[in-house]
């Protein structure tokens, strides 16, 4: 009886929900043009931006222009594959009354976000993240990876983005249903989130002290850490410990999630939410 | 009959739905292609209603109700036909037409869902334009007939459904419309509430002259409430005019039970044609086709036949006479 | 403006969660800042333009921005709330014109924080270059401030129409949410398509580039400054256009 509490559920259970989010996520064709639209978009406007700091030529912290647009597409390529919106999800299943239906499932409910999260960003990385990948490459400059060791470590590292990314919004979204404007609070949450986890721009390029604190923070493992692993920004032993790091965030992350539901979980089957 | 309210003319509506399939190929290939197909919700009906008309509409689920009040009310542009209500074509003079009619549909409250009840007939005092005046005339009205008094300061989403059905209906009337559409009125609501419904409906017709249109799936609203009614089914008109008249299509047929002192003889156990079964102890009956012969004649011959101790006749309800034309049509 | 007031009546309700949300979405307009600020904290200039001129250029963008979000909620919802729950047939009964019972459904006052803090960059941005206005430049300022609301308006009312023909829950909205922030960044540094784009097929550039081209006193762009109201006119009346066929497309949920 140990899985109706919930505790150490096998992800073997939550196979069934991934495979639900993966066709969901096939559902409407509209949304899948529309994003890798989107994306095509959001780094073309950061493309030009940085080809006109360039203009002169020369580099900046370091970077070249090369870099900076392979820096970009790779960064929001990735991020096509680790995004989310188990905070939104949270937010709606609280508004719609849906809380509940969760309390009683056999499974544990903070697996069931993420593993219905894994199947959309599975969907994601094989529909949107690789085209959207060769679309960049054809479109705009971009170098490869700087070696095979590297593109490996940064496979690694993206995946374990999605685990980060997912244990924050598990978070974020525990946090927002306290709020009755969750939208409006996640919408500024990914203007916040894009900056500081070093996808507008690189985290090397903040000025101290803000980088030393930002670094001390789990943002940059977002979207920093796995672009500068393909850039062969780190190396070596130095690229191992930026990943033990960001392995370390996220199972802490991920326990303070358990942690947080349990705790609200109490005040919610109190209010009846 | 008096110069017609509404005029419907050969309406129709056809929709073209997509179908979704299953598993994962067929949900991808459906990115590039879809499959679609076109469906007539409702074809080629005409009829007309006059001032003060009660009607019901009625006919199986997806028969076509809602998408002709849809069209009635300019929620939904025709494919082809006409509809003239209050002098005007409802979709294309929307805003001007709407300001003249009442529409409720019981499935979902046309209120503002989150703030006071008193809130909301506030704002459709402004929307509508009427006068203090008028405004607290009607709103006493509602308070004498509905009861609205009790809960105007809760927001509509702590009103049980009653409670909302009441006041979507004094929404809708607010502004003295002589049109009203009522799409399922009593839909989910207690024996009570209902007939709390038809009474102020009655009222209101009474009063005010109020032509209604009303589909439901509950007969006993038209029992009550409309002397016609109009059938529909799978999108066509199937039958228009009196309620007894629909009676007497579908299920012309008249039951004479009675119970018997003294064992009949076999032989008697028939009459014109048709059989007189035992329903019971010392109990039988003839079920008559009001075509073939009148009830009294047979009502005669029972009695001078047999020793009956007690008799009575027995009409079909409405209900198995619309049970009958969903099952079967009109022949 | 009654509609408004209900609204207001029911944010006040929930004051401390409004100025929580003031707060979330100052924080992301800060964080929009805070991109330009570390660009220019490692050069002076990008494509000859400061950075006052550039927090100018953005500044300026927010304050018909912020007008725009404070109504465009129920847009973004629209296909959702509206056409797949149904609540478009209530819409559509009320004899008040149907876009604006939705744009005036839901407010998000707390996007007015964008509109006040886009002035405080432009003052801000005008007083470091030493820049000042007539009375004159005053009033078409705030006129083409409110050009520029109505351009993003329209074009949002446009896209959002088009879910009348697109069943999906999002439509094709958020490419051309995204494809906004071109209009924020001098529209120089782009490459020729991308400029025609934002002029003439979604003209953005128009809700903030060209006026402020001609606020900073540049010297560019004079014909495009004087074409903002025209553009703005054109789009309300294509947006209305597509709206009311949209509308006659309609086609209700439920039996």
């Amino acid at each position: 009886m140990s899985a109706v509490r919930g505790e150490g559920t096998p992800w073997r259970a939550a196979l069934p929900f991934a495979r639900i989010g993966f066709l969901n996520m096939l559902a409407f064709r509209a949304r899948y043009y529309v994003g890798v639209l989107t994306y095509l978009f959001n780094v073309a406007v950061y493309y030009f931006i940085w080809r006109a700091v360039f203009r002169q030529g020369g580099s900046v912290a370091g970077m070249t222009l090369e870099d900076m647009v392979t820096y970009v597409a790779v960064g929001w390529a990735i991020r096509s594959f680790y995004f989310n919106e188990i905070d939104r999800e949270l937010g709606t299943q609280v508004q719609e009354g849906k809380l509940a239906m969760n309390l009683i499932r056999p499974v544990d409910f903070q697996t069931v976000m993420i593993a219905d999260a894994a199947g959309q960003s599975a969907f994601r990385a094989v529909l949107f993240t690789i085209p959207i990948a060769i679309v960049l490459a054809l479109v705009f400059p971009l170098k490869p990876p700087a070696s095979p060791l590297a593109a490996l470590l940064f496979l690694v590292s993206a995946t374990l983005s999605f685990f980060l990314v997912a244990a924050l919004n598990f978070l974020v979204g525990l946090v927002a249903i306290r709020s009755k404007s969750i939208l409006g609070i996640l919408r500024a949450k990914y203007l916040v989130f894009e900056l500081l986890s070093g996808l507008l721009i690189p985290t090397t390029l903040f000025p101290q002290p803000l980088r030393s604190i930002l670094f001390a923070s789990p943002f940059p493992h977002i979207n920093f850490t796995p672009a500068a692993l393909y850039l062969g920004q780190a190396a070596g032993t130095r690229a191992l410990g930026l990943l033990a790091l960001q392995a370390g965030w996220t199972a802490g992350l991920l326990a303070l999630g358990q942690y947080a539901w349990r705790r609200s979980r109490r005040r919610i089957t109190i209010q009846g939410g | 009959m008096t110069e017609p309210i509404v005029r419907v003319e050969r309406l129709t509506k056809v929709f073209r739905s997509y179908r979704r399939e299953e598993g994962l190929r067929a949900a991808l290939k459906s990115l590039v292609r879809r499959k679609s197909s076109e469906v007539a919700a409702v074809a080629d009906v005409t009829f007309t209603i006059g001032r003060g008309e009660m009607v019901g509409y009625i006919g199986a689920n997806g028969a076509g109700k809602s998408t002709t009040i849809k069209m009635l009310t300019g929620i939904l542009t025709p494919t082809s036909g006409d509809v003239v209500g209050n002098g005007f074509v409802p979709w294309r003079d929307r805003t001007r037409y709407v300001a003249t009619i009442g529409v409720v549909f019981g499935q979902r409250t046309q209120l503002w869902w989150d703030i006071a009840v008193v809130e909301s007939f506030r704002l459709l005092k402004e929307i509508y334009g009427l006068s203090e005046a008028e405004y607290r005339e009607r709103m006493a009205l509602f308070d004498k007939v509905l009861g609205l008094g009790a809960y105007l300061h809760q927001p509509v989403r702590k009103l049980s459904l009653g409670e909302r059905m009441r006041c979507d209906l004094a929404a809708s009337l607010l502004h003295r419309p002589p049109l009203l559409f009522l799409d399922e009125p009593t839909i989910g609501l207690d024996i009570v509430a209902k007939a709390n419904v038809r009474e102020f409906l009655e009222e209101i017709n009474r009063q005010e002259g109020t032509t209604v249109l009303l589909t439901t799936h509950d007969l006993a609203d038209i029992e009550t409430l409309c002397r016609r009614v109009i059938v529909i089914d799978h999108g066509k008109l199937l039958f228009d005019g009196a309620l007894d008249e629909l009676r007497d299509r579908i299920l012309p047929i008249t039951s004479i039970v009675f119970d018997v002192k003294r064992a009949p003889d076999a032989r008697d156990l028939e009459w014109n044609g048709r059989p007189i079964r035992e329903v019971g102890l010392h109990r039988y009956r003839l079920d008559l086709d009001r075509r073939e012969a009148a009830p009294a004649t047979a009502v005669k011959e029972i009695v001078n036949r047999f020793d009956v101790s007690d008799l009575k006749i027995e009409e079909p309800e409405i209900e198995a006479v619309v049970k009958r034309i969903y099952q079967e049509g009109i022949s | 403006m009654l509609y408004f007031s209900q609204y207001a009546k029911a944010r006040l309700e929930y004051r401390l969660d409004f100025f929580s949300s003031v707060f979330a979405s100052f924080l992301g307009t800060a964080a929009a800042f805070g991109f330009l600020l570390i660009v220019f904290s490692r050069v002076p200039a990008v494509h000859g333009w400061t950075f006052e001129e550039m927090v100018f250029l953005y500044g300026f963008s927010l304050i018909p921005l912020g007008i725009f979000n404070v109504l465009s909620w129920n847009l973004y919802l629209f296909s959702d709330r509206y056409l797949i729950e149904g609540r478009f047939d209530r819409v559509l009964v009320r004899p008040v014109n149907s876009i604006f019972q939705v744009l005036f459904e839901a407010f998000r006052l707390e996007s007015l924080q964008e509109s006040v803090t886009g002035i405080a960059a432009v003052v801000w941005a005008s007083r470091k270059m030493g820049l000042s206005f007539s009375a004159p430049d005053v009033v078409l300022f705030v006129l083409w401030t409110f050009c520029g609301a109505a351009i993003y308006l329209a074009i949002f009312i446009g896209l959002t129409a088009t879910s009348f023909w697109i069943e999906d829950r999002i439509g094709i909205v958020p490419p051309v949410f995204n494809l906004m922030q071109f209009g924020r960044y001098p529209l120089t540094i782009y490459d020729g398509w991308i400029r025609f784009t934002l002029s003439f097929v979604i003209p953005f550039a128009f809700a903030s580039f060209y006026p402020v081209v001609h606020f900073l006193k540049r010297g560019e762009f004079a014909r495009e400054f004087w074409a903002v109201p025209l553009i703005a006119a054109a789009c309300l009346a294509i947006a209305w256009t597509i709206w009311d066929r949209g509308v006659r497309r309609y086609h209700s949920t439920g039996s």
